[in-house]
């Protein structure tokens, strides 16, 4: 992480080349996600640093903060990204990275069906964990995630070096579905399923930026 | 600079946004309180189930207190320990009669008897209404017992009572719920408890203190590990460190991610009475008048510190057992203590 911080930090720092800038960012984003019986649509905000380097392609890092609990729905993110000037004021762009972080638990749904009192049936979808997080306490373990995600915008310029830029953010984001029935008797378990489900999960977000440099 | 259809797209986009957040928000951050909102949110969350802790020489005590929250419909389970003592047999028995599962907590200090099997099996003789059996509580902690030991000790009388005692459901010892004990239950999975699960293990519970950790996340990766067959029970759960200001924040809070995050079949409060901000009721122990809880107040539907609510409708449908007959209308089955041992500040210490 600390590597990832000072690669960033001189990116942003050294324009490498002429025609580079420096730009920084705030905004809220929202996504909607549907997985079987689980629905989320969760706000975040989010700050980034981009540094482009040599005509319009560059790279960018940013930190997103999903839900207002403090133990989790944090991110951090690292991206090559692609903008392209439409005019003097106006530009679209693109950009296809990785982001990794703490999950929201409002990833995670756990659906039980009573007959009589007794449980039959119980299903949890819930989002895989896939990455270590160095605050883990377990020896080993991966209480993280880490996923892919891609964004196209558009942005315009609205005083000096200051602009706007709104766009949609798809996640590829994996989630376990277990499920099995019991028998309300014996308690017996059967028809397990165990299956695991890939999902785009769109986002629609509104930035406001500043060049630095 | 700002086209007319630009200024448009961007307001519908803030507006969208903003109203967004309004919805599905968590309803405070971590620092719950009792307020109205949580009020209602803590009713419809409220999961039946209370652990007891029997006093010395007089589990009576409770009795009159206990009923309330029975005919209220927020106790349809309770956990007790100490089932060797004839006087908590009959205070199981009570609870029996009025139509309240008992979890039996079969002591940690039988564990490393050579004997286990045997006194085991004298447990269930003597509590034949207890249907649900955990062995052990807290191991690494209370029994200063590695994980793996417990194992050693656990597979063995799992087999045996699953031979000798067919009609009992059984749950392995649950590990605490603080610190790094979520690894506990990653090395008792190393150690065989998958394959516990998977030769009809049913339960596998678990405690949870606190929210402001990543301890959620920790009891969530190794909960995957276990088959879908195992049902995740925690079997104690409150704020830490505790307080009365934050109970019903608390259940509001953290008992809908708990299931969730955990899929936690079954939430049992942490603790019914006890001279900490842990109980619902305190002053039981030592004679004093009863004084309750804001959450008490709630479930029971008498003054609460908020609002007044009604008291039907908590949350999950209870689970009946072998043996139980599903309660009247009114709450009631027609048909039909030793010292509080774990000492709390010791828990809260660690």
């Amino acid at each position: 992480m600390k590597k990832l911080i000072i690669i960033a930090a001189l990116i942003i720092l050294i324009p490498v080349v002429a025609d580079a800038e420096t730009v920084i960012k705030a905004g809220a984003m929202i996504n909607y996600g549907k997985v079987g019986e689980l629905h989320f649509t969760l706000p975040s905000a989010e700050l980034k640093f981009e540094q482009s380097l040599y005509k319009g392609a560059g790279i960018g890092i940013g930190i997103r903060k999903e839900t207002r609990w403090a133990y989790s729905g944090y991110y951090l993110s690292l991206y090559p990204m692609y903008k392209m000037k439409l005019s003097q004021s106006r530009f679209v762009a693109a950009s296809l990275g990785v982001e990794y972080g703490l999950a929201s638990s409002e990833y995670d749904r756990y659906i039980t069906t009573y007959e009589s009192g007794t449980l039959t049936v119980h299903k949890w979808i819930y989002l895989i964990q896939n990455a270590p997080i160095p605050a883990d306490k377990l020896k080993e373990g991966a209480i993280g995630v880490i996923y892919p995600f891609a964004t196209a915008s558009y942005g315009t310029k609205i005083w000096k070096g200051i602009f706007l830029e709104t766009g949609l953010k798809v996640h590829m984001l994996k989630f376990g579905v277990k499920s099995c029935e019991f028998d309300p008797i014996s308690w017996i378990a059967h028809d397990i399923r165990n299956d695991k489900k890939l999902i785009v999960v769109p986002s629609i977000f509104i930035q406001i930026g500043c060049r630095l440099f | 600079m700002l086209k007319k259809i630009e200024l448009l797209i961007l307001i519908v986009l803030i507006v969208g946004c903003f109203s967004a957040c309004k919805l599905d928000l968590p309803t405070s951050s971590d620092s719950p309180d009792n307020t109205k909102r949580n009020d209602d949110a803590a009713k419809a969350v409220w999961d039946p189930y209370i652990g007891v802790h029997p006093f010395a020489g007089d589990a009576g005590i409770q009795q009159p207190h206990l009923l309330k929250l029975i005919q209220a419909g927020a106790l349809r389970g309770t956990r007790l320990g100490n089932l060797e003592n004839p006087e908590i047999q009959r205070f199981a028995a009570w609870f029996q009669s009025h139509g309240v599962e008992v979890l039996g907590l079969f002591e940690n200090e039988h564990l490393r008897n050579p004997n286990v099997c045997q006194i085991f099996s004298q447990h269930v003789a003597q509590n034949p209404g207890v249907f649900v059996w955990e062995i052990g509580n807290e191991v690494q902690g209370f029994a200063n017992m590695s994980s793996e030991e417990y194992m050693q000790i656990a597979t063995p009388l799992f087999y045996y009572a699953k031979q000798n005692h067919p009609q009992i459901r059984l749950a392995i010892g649950a590990v605490a719920g603080n610190g790094s004990s979520a690894d506990d239950l990653r090395r008792m999975i190393d150690a065989g408890l998958n394959q516990l699960c998977q030769d009809g293990l049913e339960i596998v519970p678990i405690h949870f203190y606190s929210w402001n950790s990543t301890r959620l996340a920790e009891f969530r990766s190794q909960i995957v590990r276990l088959p879908i067959s195992t049902r995740i029970w925690i079997t104690e759960t409150n704020d830490m460190p505790p307080s009365w200001d934050t109970q019903i924040g608390y259940v509001a809070e953290m008992y809908p991610r708990l299931r969730s995050a955990l899929r936690a079949e079954r939430i049992y409060w942490y603790v019914f009475s006890e001279p900490s901000d842990f109980a619902l009721v305190k002053g039981l122990a030592n004679g004093t008048p009863a004084d309750y809880s804001p959450l008490m107040n709630l479930l029971i539907g008498t003054v609460n510190a908020t609002s007044s609510v009604s008291v039907d409708n908590f949350g999950a449908p209870p689970e009946i057992l072998p043996g139980m007959t599903p309660r009247s209308s009114d709450g009631m089955n027609r048909d039909s203590e030793r010292s509080v041992k774990h000492d709390r500040r010791e828990r809260r210490s660690r």
